[in-house]
């Protein structure tokens, strides 16, 4: 459905995508999961046709982006990440618009409407502005809007950002539905672990820029090949060498104030590990199965959710490159 | 044939929000009213130069001018607030041409532009100025020449601004000067030869000059000289906009 080769993209002397290599298979929902400004944005970008790469090749459903993009837009529906509702129409109105641009037959085009109103629970409010709308409504309303012209490939930028668990939970079910039913191709980018492990057939965890790894969410976490223990000591960094080399401790990394082990056998491990440190000397100690979250650690020593500060302060500028200048 | 289509939406968007847009209309047609019946007065009661005719007469086409000018450019501009509210991207990523989109843009600002224009025509009778149909006709065929390609330098301005604000600036630097250099206020032939230079070479000029000529019968220029210069410069223009929208967009 996706073949990607090769591709980087810079602007100026940042590499915002690095020798991408994937391919995204017809039917299935990829997840690109990375923290904020790994590039996720910016790959959507290229894919949607918004950016041309600056290297390498991407083909959607057999056409060129940068040589056949009126082809793909076609076919193509996304939802971004950034508010992008007319909010001086009214919701009908804005439908209206995608429909029209999209070519959905004029005889349709009324029921097609009604049809997503209906999916979103909208349809009392469909003809006020869209400005009267909660932030959820809004939300809702942009994840349906690309399903008017019933694309083949949907993309979805942090298709749950900022919404509460009820909304979330109602747009997951509503995407899995839509994969099921219409086999449509979904590919979404989120630094939401739970989002990833959700709705993923597959997963590509991405950090500044790179591809580190791609897989299903079971065999990533699989791919740790044990659990996960987090002991919290006082001075942590003295303790880590310590650790180094023992033969039931597979990996092991300080984040913050904690020690993150891998180990093969969490249980058996816990008293080991309290030995070795010296058990006047631990806080707390807590062992769990590895999430996707422990996946990305163990690539790059860093947290997934910690990455969010990075982001702001390059500020709207920089965003508005990555969304191809607007 | 969706081309068409998809520049009917467009368009229908901006005269959609144009007409929720109340207070914009009025605060036009008051400004509008400031200058004709205030200013006006003030200096009609001058009778400075060789001006026997009434001023607010002469004023008049200046200010319908003056109404389209400010409104377009303003339209043209709004593709910024799109852009910042992240509807623009809803309509580059939809499989329309570039050149469609600004056409929609363009024909929705200009729609606009003209509706404001002829609302200010309807009120000759508060200057004395009598309106047969067919010269009101004329005067909106003129208003739609100007409207295109002033919504179209809008276009091209939103590209180099990078938020709303901007616009402030580009009253005072652009659409201010603009105006006062066009002959709305007074006869180009009173001016200095320095200003009447700046004033040949505005295009804002040939569309004053031919709203006075079938409003009043008054002009400086032929009828053709005035029809000429604002096909050109409404090609000109739609020309530089679908050029610089692509070149901004694709990279």
């Amino acid at each position: 459905m996706i073949k990607i080769k090769e591709l980087t993209k810079v602007f100026g002397d940042l590499v915002a995508v690095d020798h991408v290599n994937l391919e995204v298979h017809e039917g299935e929902i990829f997840g690109f999961l990375g923290p904020n400004g790994a590039g996720k944005t910016t790959l959507i970008s290229i894919f949607c046709t918004l950016l041309n790469p600056s290297l390498g090749s991407v083909v959607v459903m057999g056409y060129d982006v940068q040589e056949q993009a009126r082809e793909i837009r076609k076919s193509i529906g996304i939802v971004f990440q950034d508010p992008s509702l007319d909010e001086k129409l009214t919701g009908r109105e804005n439908l209206e618009i995608s429909a029209t641009l999209y070519r959905v037959p004029k005889n349709v085009r009324r029921g097609r409407i009604d049809e997503v109103l209906d999916i979103v629970g909208l349809k009392d409010r469909a003809d006020s502005f869209v400005r009267t709308y909660s932030m959820g409504m809004k939300r809702r309303l942009e994840v349906v809007r690309p399903l008017i012209h019933h694309p083949k490939i949907l993309f979805l930028d942090e298709p749950t950002l900022g919404l509460d668990p009820r909304a979330r939970e109602w747009v997951w079910e509503h995407l899995k539905a839509l994969n099921q039913r219409e086999g449509t191709t979904i590919v979404l980018a989120t630094n939401y672990m739970e989002e990833a492990e959700r709705l993923c057939d597959r997963v590509g965890i991405i950090d500044r820029g790179r591809m580190i790894t791609i897989g299903t969410p079971k065999r990533l976490k699989d791919g740790l090949k044990g659990d996960v223990i987090i002991l919290k000591v006082k001075n942590p960094e003295g303790l880590v060498d310590k650790f180094q080399g023992v033969d039931f401790v597979k990996d092991v990394k300080i984040l913050d104030e904690r020690i993150v082990f891998i180990v093969e056998n969490g249980e058996s491990a816990i008293p080991r590990i309290v030995e070795i440190a010296g058990s006047d000397r631990v806080l707390s100690i807590e062992l769990h199965r590895p999430t996707l979250n422990d996946v990305f650690l163990h690539y790059t020593g860093r947290d997934i959710q910690k990455e969010e500060k990075a982001e702001g302060r390059k500020g709207k500028k920089m965003k508005r490159r990555r969304m191809g200048g607007m | 044939m969706s081309e068409l289509e998809g520049i009917y939406i467009i368009w229908l968007r901006e005269v959609r929000r144009y007409m929720r847009e109340r207070a914009q209309v009025f605060s036009t047609i008051f400004m509008s009213l400031l200058w004709l019946i205030i200013f006006g007065a003030g200096i009609g009661s001058m009778r400075f130069g060789r001006m026997s005719e009434n001023y607010q007469a002469f004023l008049f086409p200046g200010i319908i001018g003056m109404v389209l000018l400010v409104t377009s450019i303003r339209s043209g501009i709004s593709i910024i607030r799109d852009r910042e509210f992240g509807f623009l991207r809803v309509i580059l990523i939809a499989p329309i041409s570039r050149t469609s989109i600004v056409l929609g843009k363009t024909f929705g600002g200009g729609t606009v532009a003209v509706f404001q224009g002829t609302i200010i025509l309807l009120l000759s009778f508060i200057v004395d100025v009598s309106l047969s149909p067919l010269t009101a006709l004329y005067s909106i065929a003129i208003m739609i020449l100007m409207a295109l390609g002033l919504v179209c330098m809008g276009l091209v301005i939103a590209s180099f601004l990078e938020s709303f604000e901007g616009f402030n600036l580009i009253m005072s630097l652009l659409i201010m000067p603009m105006f006062f250099l066009s002959g709305a206020l007074f006869p180009i032939h009173v001016l200095p030869a320095w200003l009447k230079n700046l004033t040949y070479i505005n295009p804002l000029t040939y569309g004053v000059d031919g709203l006075r000529t079938t409003i009043l019968g008054i002009s400086a220029f032929s009828l053709q000289v005035d029809l000429t210069v604002l096909v050109c410069f409404a090609f000109l223009m739609l020309g530089i906009a679908t050029k610089t929208f692509e070149r901004r967009v694709v990279h």
